[in-house]
């Protein structure tokens, strides 16, 4: 294992600016499933960040918890989806801002 | 045979059993059902007292102690090392009181089914009369004061109950009855403060209730023996050489032992007494007691109108069983009254004047039942009197004959009465008479006459108690009251004691008072011409009520025949000599057994006879038709006493002027002015009502509601109105909660970052 | 080389999410997305985890972006309507400054922070027990008191076992003995260091030369067509020996003094002849594994030693034992082996987890749910009608 080309560091800061476009993706977006992609875009930088350090550790750990991260994921996207077309069925809208289920 | 003993818990448990079957499922069982289970009650207890008895013979009259199942060890207090047990005592005294009890009760009950027929509280009467029973046995079969002062307050809470049954009569008979109730409850609450008294001290006194310790035998003296075993089959009891320790005695031979002794001195810690004096305190105390629930000068008054009860109530209760139970009282503690010389004076006293007195206003009384009710109260003088005079034994041979004969006295009068009513009933059905607003007294004797023939058995039967109840050889009444009359002499005579002869001269004349009034009832009721058309419609009453009319007659007349002294010849052949004295002397140390005075029986005899032959002239049957008035009435010799007799001496007066009427002016003014206007009106109204009024307004408006109440509101407020701007955040829409989420993500990064950002910001 | 392929691929990557954020229609955001997960499929490989990659593409990039243009497509939610005014206006400006501040502080850890630590190899040493001794019989083996094999006979080993780093006591017992009351029939110090795989080898034909013997394998992977081969000389005349390959005649081992372990040399995978020579000598062989094949790949143990016939004849022996190499760092193996062992219990719940949300997709779906709330189900009385009846309310 020769010393990596592309430092860690670099790898890091890539995960977070995809991580943040993801945070803005979630905060902007009015679109449900785009809002749901902007999380799995989130996701996404996680597991680059936690296979960086994986590699940099030498460990097989990190791996590890990316593969958990992306069942998880999928079962999340699976549930997600699942509640998108519910409430499609009521609302017939998947616009973010118009549910507000919460109050009221 | 011994462990026929362990059955006597068995004679409480029937009972008892009868009466909770008939208390919860009386109203379905029907008359029948009740009768059933309340007879075969009674019947089996009196089954298991015949088996003790049967159990005593076979054992030589051994006495036998049983614990009580379940409740052995009944009071227990462990710090103070007392620990009273719940004990039977089987020995000749509790077996005689048992089967007295069960056998008079039981045909009392049987009795009662014909006589309650139709009674609404059928049921009810009969759980009473079983637990009547319950209680009398706990009473008799007692192994310490303790259990037959259980027993003592049970039978007087039953009969309260009892004589009160018909507490909703019309016409305010309701009232008098549940009045006679309340007379009877609160005049033996004045005995038994005495007897609790008495108790008490026995327990200072001696450490203990227990009358004797499991395996004990009573101590006799040798000398008492000694003098009484001249007389034939004077039983040598069972002398334990050596006293035993004093430790494991009971009260009676503990005092025995220390009378022995002499000397000892009951320490009362201020002060002391010697156990004589104390031995007479507490006998004192006892005779209180006996007063109340034997119905003895000066407590008598509640007898006469307990009367109020149902007849079979006025058998069972306050003619054979009951009443006695003074008398029982004190010949179980007869160790006691043969130390205590004064109150056996006093003892005698009191007996001989109820017996006069009593006799003396039986003579002017109109009410069938009244009558009989003062000579219960007079013969129980004798009773008390023959204890007085130390005739233990004779004592307990005229309880065991008089509740034969006066039980069937009561149950005779009870099927007159029965008759009468009826009859009264009769003319009613038919319209015949006039006397539908008349008030009909079915128990006034000036209603009756002519019943002879009507009613046959209860004629015949009464007659036969009347001949043993005035002491006509050879009925049951000669053989007792001749025996307490012979004792009572032979105390005047062999002792010179006054006392002996004040007996046997007031006994003598209430013998005669016997006689007459006896004779006197039965001319009136049952001879002459038929006063009231009730009387001639009266019909013989039903075969429950008539054969234990029959039985007991029986029994009035031989009954006697269980005591005939040694030299009554043939008799004494024939059923032995003294066998109830021999009996009873295994259980009560000073029973002795008294001869026959032939001149005594023979003047006693005399002046029986004669006070029936002037009852006889005096109501005889020109002078029946012509009652009311009475005989004695009408001569204006014998008026003023007929007049003192009919008005019961003023007792009843005398009483309510100086005891009853002062006692309710005292409560009366206790209740107005100390706790009305001084406790009530000043000390609640005033100091404590006031004061605390004045303090909580204080409490209440500037602390509470000033201080407490407007600082918690204040919160309440603050919190509401915090909350009110915080709501506004809860927007309900996911992105707004998404910005919140990456802020705080933010923040806690930022926080984590803390030193990086210290250090790169040169701080 | 790396480093330019990893600029480009990472523009590509950050083009594709801003694109996707952008597109007015979701089908398109949803391909920006595939492209985006594809670049760091890239980086999975650049980063030793070809697994890891190989699943970003087929699970995430193929099935659940699969499932998202599904649904898009299935509801018709390409864009949402234009004209609906949003009420929060206010999100952009704030969105972006939040954004822009997580950006500083997340660069500002990275830049600041500890990052650039030295590569460290956190593997932990493992540990098995070799019984090549002939004057035992069976033996106990007690690493630090603690019991690592029992009852070992002779030319056996025991598994490899995963212990701390650092120095350990190894005592070995005849089987059977109680470790509190008797000697130790061989007690030595050995040092345990990160990274290797120790054969402590128990050596010695007569009971006054035994000894203790820690052979070092390296864990990584022979590569190739290759394999590793150990030796240790534990011959009863204790002369040093030559080790040679004689198909190839090729000399493996050199002047191999008694109990001496040699770290591995490599050799070609293949049919070999492998002789033991007394040092110097190429004609009299001690003893000969004849055509022997070994695989490629693998870690092997030779130990040659004796055991003693009837009468003093001695017969030599040579025991051949695998040694223990790891899986390539990333490979599937390797992944597979941490899965299967160390995180069994996280990947059963994980199963579970998809399993449950399987169930949950189905049951949100379905018909009735969606309407559940507006009906009741047929007999169901509200408990507090009868109350509001009496009350009259």
């Amino acid at each position: 294992m020769g010393a990596p080309e592309v430092s860690t560091e670099l790898f890091v800061l890539l995960s977070a600016i995809l991580f943040v476009m993801g945070a803005v993706g979630v905060l902007l977006r009015r679109n449900a499933i785009l809002i749901f992609m902007s999380v799995e875009l989130m996701l996404n930088a996680a597991n680059l960040a936690l296979a960086a350090f994986a590699r940099q550790w030498g460990n097989g750990d990190g791996q590890l918890m990316v593969f958990f991260v992306m069942t998880v994921a999928a079962a999340e996207v699976a549930i997600g989806l699942a509640l998108i077309v519910a409430i499609f069925k009521t609302k017939k809208s998947i616009d973010i801002d118009e549910l507000h289920l919460f109050r009221d | 045979m011994e462990n026929f003993f362990d059955l006597v818990p068995l004679i409480i448990l029937f009972p008892l059993v009868g009466m909770v079957i008939n208390l919860f499922t009386g109203k379905h069982l029907g008359e029948r059902g009740v009768a059933i289970v309340a007879v075969g009650a009674s019947g089996l207890a009196f089954l298991i007292a015949v088996l003790l008895w049967i159990a005593q013979v076979d054992t030589g009259y051994g006495a036998a102690v049983v614990n009580m199942p379940l409740l052995g060890s009944w009071i227990k207090i462990p710090s103070e090392n007392i620990d009273f047990l719940w004990q039977f005592r089987v020995d000749t005294l509790s077996v005689t009181m048992m089967l007295v009890v069960t056998g008079v009760g039981t045909l009392i009950h049987i009795y009662a089914i014909g006589y309650m027929h139709g009674d609404e509280r059928f049921p009810r009467f009969f759980v009473y009369l079983n637990l009547f029973l319950v209680f009398m046995l706990i009473l008799v079969t007692g192994n310490s004061y303790l259990v037959l002062f259980v027993g003592w307050e049970g039978v007087g809470l039953c009969s309260f109950l009892l004589i009160g049954f018909w507490f909703d009569k019309p016409n305010g008979e309701g009232w008098k009855n549940s009045n006679a109730a309340r007379k009877a409850f609160i005049a033996n609450r004045v005995g038994d403060w005495g007897l609790l008294m008495g108790i008490f001290l026995v327990f200072w006194t001696f450490g203990s209730l227990t009358f004797y310790e499991k395996g004990e035998a009573p101590l006799v003296h040798h000398t008492e023996a000694a003098a009484e075993a001249e007389g034939e089959a004077v039983f040598e009891a069972e002398v334990p050489e050596e006293p035993h320790e004093t430790t494991a005695m009971g009260v009676f031979n503990q005092a025995s032992h220390w009378l022995e002794e002499g000397d000892h001195e009951v320490n009362f810690g201020v002060f002391s007494m010697s156990l004589k004096t104390t031995l007479t305190l507490i006998t004192l105390f006892f005779l209180l007691g006996a007063t109340g629930k034997s119905a003895q000068i000066p407590l008598f008054v509640w007898l006469p109108d307990a009367m109020a009860g149902p007849t079979p109530v006025s058998a069972l209760i306050h003619a054979a069983t009951m009443v006695t139970a003074g008398v029982y009282m004190m010949v179980r503690s007869n160790v006691f009254y043969h130390a205590a010389e004064t109150t056996s004076f006093i003892v005698t006293i009191i007996g001989t004047a109820t017996a006069l007195v009593a006799g003396f206003i039986a003579l002017g009384q109109w009410d069938i039942k009244k009558v009989l009710a003062y000579s219960t109260v007079s013969q129980l003088g004798f009773m008390v009197a023959a204890v007085g005079v130390g005739a233990y034994a004779a004592a307990m041979f005229h309880l065991v004959t008089h509740a034969f004969f006066k039980a069937l006295l009561f149950l005779g009068s009870g099927s007159v009465i029965h008759g009468m009513e009826h009859g009264h009933h009769h003319l009613h059905e038919h319209g015949h008479g006039h006397h539908d607003e008349e008030p009909f007294d079915a128990q006034d004797m000036r209603n009756m006459g002519g019943l002879r023939n009507r009613m046959p058995v209860t004629f015949w039967t009464y007659l036969a108690a009347t001949l043993a109840i005035a002491g006509i050889f050879p009925f049951a009444g000669f053989w007792s009251k001749d025996e307490i009359l012979a004792d009572a002499l032979k105390l005047g005579t062999d002792e010179g004691r006054l006392d002996g002869y004040i007996a046997f001269a007031g006994l003598l004349i209430a013998a005669a008072f016997t006689a007459f009034y006896m004779w006197r009832q039965v001319r009136l009721v049952f001879f002459g011409k038929a006063r009231h058309e009730a009387a001639e419609h009266a019909p013989e009453s039903a075969l429950t009520m008539i054969a234990p009319l029959a039985v007991l007659g029986f029994f009035s007349v031989v009954i006697g025949f269980i005591n005939v002294p040694s030299n009554v010849p043939i008799l004494s052949d024939i059923f032995g000599s003294h066998q109830f004295t021999s009996w009873l002397e295994h259980a009560v140390t000073y029973a002795h057994a008294g001869n026959l005075v032939w001149l005594l029986a023979g003047i006693a005899l005399l002046v029986a006879g004669a006070a029936i032959y002037l009852a006889q002239l005096i109501y005889n049957d020109r002078t029946l038709d012509r009652v009311p008035p009475d005989p004695l009435e009408a001569n204006p010799r014998t008026a003023p006493a007929f007049a003192l007799s009919n008005a019961r001496l003023y007792w009843d007066e005398a009483y309510y002027k100086y005891i009853v009427f002062p006692f309710r002016d005292a409560a009366w003014w206790l209740a107005g002015k100390l706790d009305w206007s001084f406790w009530h009106d000043f000390v609640h109204e005033v100091l404590i009502y006031r004061s605390f009024q004045t303090a909580t307004r204080v409490l209440s408006q500037p602390i509470d509601r000033g201080i407490i109440d407007r600082s918690f509101n204040s919160i309440g407020g603050g919190v509401q109105m915090a909350s009110n701007r915080l709501r506004r955040i809860q927007t309900g829409f996911v992105r707004t909660y998404a910005l919140s989420v990456l802020f705080g993500a933010l923040l806690v990064i930022v926080i984590i970052l803390f030193p990086v950002i210290r250090d790169l910001l040169g701080m | 080389m790396e480093l330019t392929l990893f600029i480009i691929v990472g523009a590509i990557a950050v083009v594709a999410a801003a694109m996707m954020l952008i597109s007015e229609n979701a089908v398109h955001s949803a391909l920006f997305l595939i492209l985006n997960f594809a670049c760091i499929a890239f980086f999975f490989l650049m980063l030793n985890a070809p697994f890891l990659a190989m699943v970003q593409i087929t699970v995430y990039a193929g099935a659940i972006m699969v499932l998202f243009l599904f649904v898009i497509m299935l509801l018709g939610a390409e864009r949402v309507f234009p004209g609906a005014q949003t009420r929060f206006r206010w999100m952009t400006p704030v969105a972006i400054t939040l954004a822009v501040a997580f950006l500083l502080v997340a660069s500002l850890a990275i830049v600041r922070g500890d990052v650039k630590l030295t590569s460290r190899d956190q593997t932990v040493p493992r540990v098995r027990v070799v019984n090549a001794a002939s004057a035992l019989d069976s033996i106990d083996v007690y690493v630090n008191d603690e019991v690592v094999a029992s009852a070992l006979a002779f030319k056996s080993a025991s598994d490899f076992e995963a212990m701390d780093a650092g120095s350990v006591t190894v005592s070995m017992f005849n089987a059977g003995d109680d470790p509190q009351d008797t000697e130790p029939v061989i007690t030595q110090d050995v040092d345990l260091r990160a990274g290797e795989a120790v054969s402590l080898t128990a050596i010695g034909t007569s009971t006054q030369q035994l000894e203790l013997v820690p052979a070092v394998e390296d864990l990584s992977q022979p590569a190739g067509s290759d394999l590793r081969v150990l030796a240790i000389n534990a011959l009863p005349d204790g002369m040093p020996v030559d080790v040679r390959d004689v198909s190839q005649d090729e000399l493996l081992f050199q002047d191999l003094s008694y109990g001496e372990a040699i770290p591995g040399v490599t050799i070609h995978a293949g049919t070999h002849s492998i002789g033991v020579f007394p040092t110097g000598d190429t004609n009299t062989h001690l003893a000969m594994l004849r055509d022997e094949t070994l695989d490629a790949g693998k870690s092997m143990l030779w130990i040659f030693t004796a055991t003693q016939e009837s009468g003093n004849a001695w017969e030599n022996q040579v025991i051949e034992l695998e040694g223990e190499t790891l899986a390539s760092f990333g490979s599937p193996t390797h992944i597979g082996q941490l899965l299967f062992g160390h995180y069994i219990l996280p990947f059963e719940m994980v199963a579970l987890v998809l399993l449950v949300a399987m169930i949950g997709a189905l049951v949100l779906t379905h018909d009735s749910t969606v309407r559940r709330d507006t009906q009741h189900r047929p007999g169901y009385v509200p408990a507090i009608d009868p109350i509001t009846r009496e009350v009259g309310k």
